[in-house]
């Protein structure tokens, strides 16, 4: 992996902590689905780079929150 | 803008190294068999079975030698437990946001659910071959398809959606209607199966329009046996309508698996969502690089009703210690589907496969796209087949005789055998919108090979 693609993989982590804060405030149906579905294409931007950490998006919430 | 000039979709990923590509799979494969053995009761009692906790799963030789084969009957059986999915589904019902099924034609429909997440994964799939063979976010893709329950080009159109390209949507209506709406919208992609697009064709003329004047620039197919399997029907797609001819080898409950490869020599096993074994259909054991078995894929892209291990039916010829010559690294399917485990025939000791007929035989001049194989027992017992093809419009009726003993000794001199067959007029064979039936049978269930063996 070449050192711009490690700067990806970071960035995105990081955008993905903000907008797991983002989902746990949004209380509108509309605007948490929009979160989430944002959460599901950061995750697969990382599957892109095989960096991902987990199979998939929703499952991880659910561990997260439990 | 520099990736629109890009060669590759994903570059990291299609030419990764083999080694690399193996440590992913481990990864992912051991992620996999840990969620489905929690969350799938199919799976953890099939593993109880076998004697395998997710733990054993250190290697890869682990996963080869001690993780059970699933079959289709494997999952028809969770799900006819406790419809419409039982124990086959690994995720909350109400994750599951669409549901398919298999036509059913040959027993009970196999349903098929993918949460939102497993669409994305198995629409992204096609993008690697839309790219690869030059489609671009500017090109328009003409959908000849019904929108029904068969989840082939529901999952092309989420594959459009990720590649960023226009939509026609040509549901519900007839050819006549699905060829004017091309004439006004003018798409440059024509998506259906190719059987279905030779029809378009064929209807075009009756209509007084050259198909070529559509002006597409590439048919995308998928379904069935297509332009990389059988180069006389590539031939006939690319002149009929000025087009490259491509195909996407994709298995319904198990996703969009290989896309084309752009030398048309095959189509490549999408690795970033798949991994594959290739298996002695009665034995199950490995085969070597180069050589024929069936397909045993496990998807990491499908969460809602997880195939691990998935005992595909379908016959293949692997290779992947080589990159191909389109620099992909990706395991690579000479020739796509060579045919299906269940309708290979011995005769005389040699496999005799579909696809192979279909090659020979249409690549006699005065012959037809419609043929139709059927295998059934001969007077001793042993597997036969009759091949039924029509005659071209062009062929005089009392020539028929001539060319049924010419394609009869083609295939003698081509695969060692003589097969019935039988020549009849243009227009007797049914014609299909989605996948066209031409195997048929007749023998009896204990002499066909039994299932997931
Ligand atoms: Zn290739």
């Amino acid at each position: 992996m070449s050192g711009s693609t490690e700067e990806v993989v970071r960035l995105v982590k990081q955008a993905r902590e903000l907008v797991w804060k983002a989902i746990e405030l949004a209380d509108a149906p509309g605007l948490r689905k929009a979160l989430e579905d944002a959460d599901m294409m950061l995750h697969w931007s990382l599957w892109h780079l095989a960096a991902e950490e987990g199979l998939a998006p929703e499952v991880e919430r659910k561990t997260v929150r439990s | 803008m520099k990736s629109l000039t890009a060669q590759f979709w994903n570059e990291y990923w299609e030419t990764m190294p083999r080694k690399e590509l193996e440590r992913v799979h481990l990864r992912r494969i051991r992620w996999l068999i840990k969620y489905a053995y929690e969350n799938s009761k199919l799976y953890h009692k099939k593993y109880h079975e076998a004697g395998v906790k997710p733990d054993d799963v250190r290697t890869m030789d682990d996963f080869v030698k001690k993780v059970p084969f699933v079959t289709k009957d494997d999952i028809l059986a969770a799900q006819a437990e406790s419809p419409p999915f039982g124990g086959a589904l690994a995720c909350e019902y109400d994750d599951v946001l669409h549901v398919f099924q298999t036509s059913g034609t040959t027993g009970a429909p196999l349903r098929i659910p993918f949460t939102h997440y497993d669409t994305i994964k198995y629409g992204e799939d096609w993008v690697y071959g839309f790219w690869a063979v030059g489609i671009r976010p500017s090109d328009s893709f003409y959908f000849a398809f019904g929108w029904g329950m068969y989840v082939g080009f529901w999952s092309c159109y989420w594959g459009v959606r990720r590649l960023g390209a226009k939509v026609i949507s040509g549901g519900g209506v007839s050819t006549e209607d699905r060829i004017r709406q091309m004439q006004a919208l003018k798409p440059t992609v024509l998506v259906a199966t190719p059987t279905y697009a030779l029809y378009i064709a064929e209807t075009c003329r009756k209509m007084g329009v050259d198909p070529r004047s559509l002006g597409l620039k590439y048919f995308y197919g998928a379904g069935e046996p297509g332009p990389t399997a059988l180069p006389k029907l590539r031939e006939e797609l690319e002149s009929s309508f000025g087009v490259k001819a491509y195909e996407l080898y994709g298995v319904a409950e198990v996703g969009a698996i290989a896309p084309a490869c752009p030398t048309q020599i095959g189509v490549h096993l999408n690795e970033s969502n798949y991994h594959c074994l290739v298996v002695d259909p009665e034995t199950g054991e490995l085969v070597s690089e180069g050589e024929r078995g069936e397909n045993v894929v496990t998807s990491f892209a499908q969460l809602a009703q997880p195939v691990i291990k998935y005992r595909t039916k379908d016959v293949v010829e692997w290779h992947y210690s080589e990159p191909c010559e389109c620099g992909r690294t990706w395991v690579l399917y000479k020739g796509s589907v060579l045919g299906r485990t269940d309708y290979v025939v011995k005769i005389r000791g040699i496999n005799v496969y579909q696809t192979a007929v279909e090659n020979i035989v249409r690549s006699v001049p005065g012959t037809s796209p419609h043929l139709e194989m059927h295998i059934r027992l001969d007077e001793r017992g042993m597997d036969d087949m009759l091949v039924r093809v029509e005659a071209d419009p062009s062929v005089p009726r009392d020539s028929y005789k001539d060319l049924s003993e010419r394609i009869a000794e083609e295939l003698r001199a081509a695969i060692g055998v003589r097969l019935d067959v039988e020549v009849v007029p243009p227009g007797t064979l049914p014609r299909y919108e989605l996948k066209a039936k031409k195997m048929f049978d007749h023998r009896p269930k204990e002499r066909r090979l039994p299932s997931g063996v």
